[in-house]
């Protein structure tokens, strides 16, 4: 039975578009490194706390953006048709390039 | 002309008229002067009862440096008159002033039956200026302000004694008047305290988590090309703007690299300004060429 769902959900995966393929690979990478910044402070502690913050909110900013960035470009949904892919990426740079600035301001 | 004449006569009238009136109220008020009696000097033990019992009779000083014990008081009683009958002034006061220190402290006139009681000792001068034991200046201040004239009547000065406790060393607070606080009394700098740096784990730890924290990226680099079917085929369309854009975002991550290693925000800003308006230049020629290709092929 888990067998079954897991084959269907992968043969409709594989009808998803490359680019969205692309960035749920993302998704799954903030993801993971969030997870094992996450597990480093629960093990070690929290003692440079603003790095900590620093790359545990990089990953969170960036899975945030990289899902607006999916729901943009899905040709599934229709929500922002008018917004070209093109536009939605751009958008996406500027984001990405301004939490990065912060990112590594905060780091110290 | 005739009217100015006129206006400045009437001046000079009303001038003299104020003056004369002005002089009548003067000629009234010299009538009703202020004087005390029956003042009367107690130094009291520590028991309360009188050490010595002294009359004085204004304007004769009667205190030839009597010692006021620990304990005791300093006691006054008298009466007060204008012009010639019993009169409630608006102050009664006793001075005691250091002679060490020039400061002063006061005590309070009582109205008891017709006159005026006054007492002041060590505790009470020490809770007005600090502790200074030594000779004091006594002087009593009667006071209004229907009269033109106060009272002022220098009784003679008396030496304070502070009990034993009290002569115990000190910090030097112990006169509590701004104007005799050291001049370098300055509080110490307030420094911000950084977070003490707590026990750091042995350097594997951090670097197998810095490791692990690089596989999701490794991950994604083997596994996009391969599984995704990613390719480069929109290269092609603006191959210049392309490589233009990508070199603008890998100098941007390097300005970031640098601005963590050794620039301040006041330097990076420009730069990544700078940078910023490189890649949206180079990134809208690329994306309006995807953009016409994409809508071509549609």
């Amino acid at each position: 039975m888990l067998a079954e769902i897991v084959k269907a959900f992968s043969d409709e995966y594989k009808k998803t578009p490359v680019r969205v393929k692309v960035l749920d690979a993302f998704l799954v990478y903030a993801l993971a490194t969030a997870a094992v910044q996450f597990a480093y402070m629960l093990l070690v502690g929290t003692f440079p706390f603003n790095a900590f913050l620093a790359g545990f909110l990089s990953c969170v900013g960036f899975f945030a953006l990289t899902v607006c960035l999916r729901m943009q470009v899905d040709p599934a949904n229709k929500e922002f048709s008018g917004i070209s892919p093109e536009r939605a990426f751009a958008d996406y740079c500027l984001a990405n390039l301004v939490l990065h600035l912060v990112v590594w301001n905060y780091m110290g | 002309m005739a009217f100015l004449r006129w206006a400045l006569a009437a001046l000079v009238v009303q001038a003299a008229v104020f003056s004369v009136i002005a002089q009548d109220a003067e000629q009234a008020q010299v009538v009703a002067e202020l004087s005390i009696s029956d003042v009367k000097v107690v130094i009291k033990g520590a028991d309360g009862s009188a050490i010595s019992t002294l009359t004085g009779t204004y304007p004769k000083a009667v205190l030839a440096n009597p010692q006021v014990p620990a304990a005791g008081s300093l006691d006054v009683s008298l009466s007060v008159k204008k012009g010639g009958e019993s009169f409630k002034p608006q102050q009664v006061m006793l001075m005691l002033k250091s002679k060490s220190l020039g400061l002063a402290a006061y005590a309070v006139g009582k109205l008891k039956s017709g006159s005026y009681s006054l007492s002041i000792n060590a505790a009470a001068v020490e809770k007005q200026i600090g502790k200074a034991a030594g000779e004091y200046e006594a002087t009593l201040l009667v006071g209004d302000p229907s009269t033109p004239k106060g009272i002022s009547y220098a009784l003679g000065t008396a030496e304070l004694l502070f009990s034993g406790a009290s002569n115990a060393p000190e910090p030097a607070a112990a006169v509590r008047t701004a104007k005799f606080q050291p001049a370098n009394n300055v509080k110490p700098d307030i420094t911000h305290i950084f977070r003490a740096p707590e026990k750091r784990p042995p350097a594997i730890v951090s670097l197998v988590f810095a490791g692990l924290a690089l596989v999701p990226l490794a991950i994604v680099i083997l596994y996009v090309p391969l599984a995704t079917g990613v390719n480069f085929k929109a290269w092609s369309a603006a191959p210049l703007a392309a490589l233009l854009f990508h070199g603008g975002l890998a100098a941007m991550l390097l300005l970031y690299l640098l601005f963590w290693l050794k620039l301040n925000l006041a330097q990076t800003l420009p730069l990544a300004g700078a940078g910023g308006l490189f890649v949206a230049g180079s990134g809208y020629m690329l994306l309006s060429a995807l953009s016409t290709q994409r809508l071509k092929k549609d």
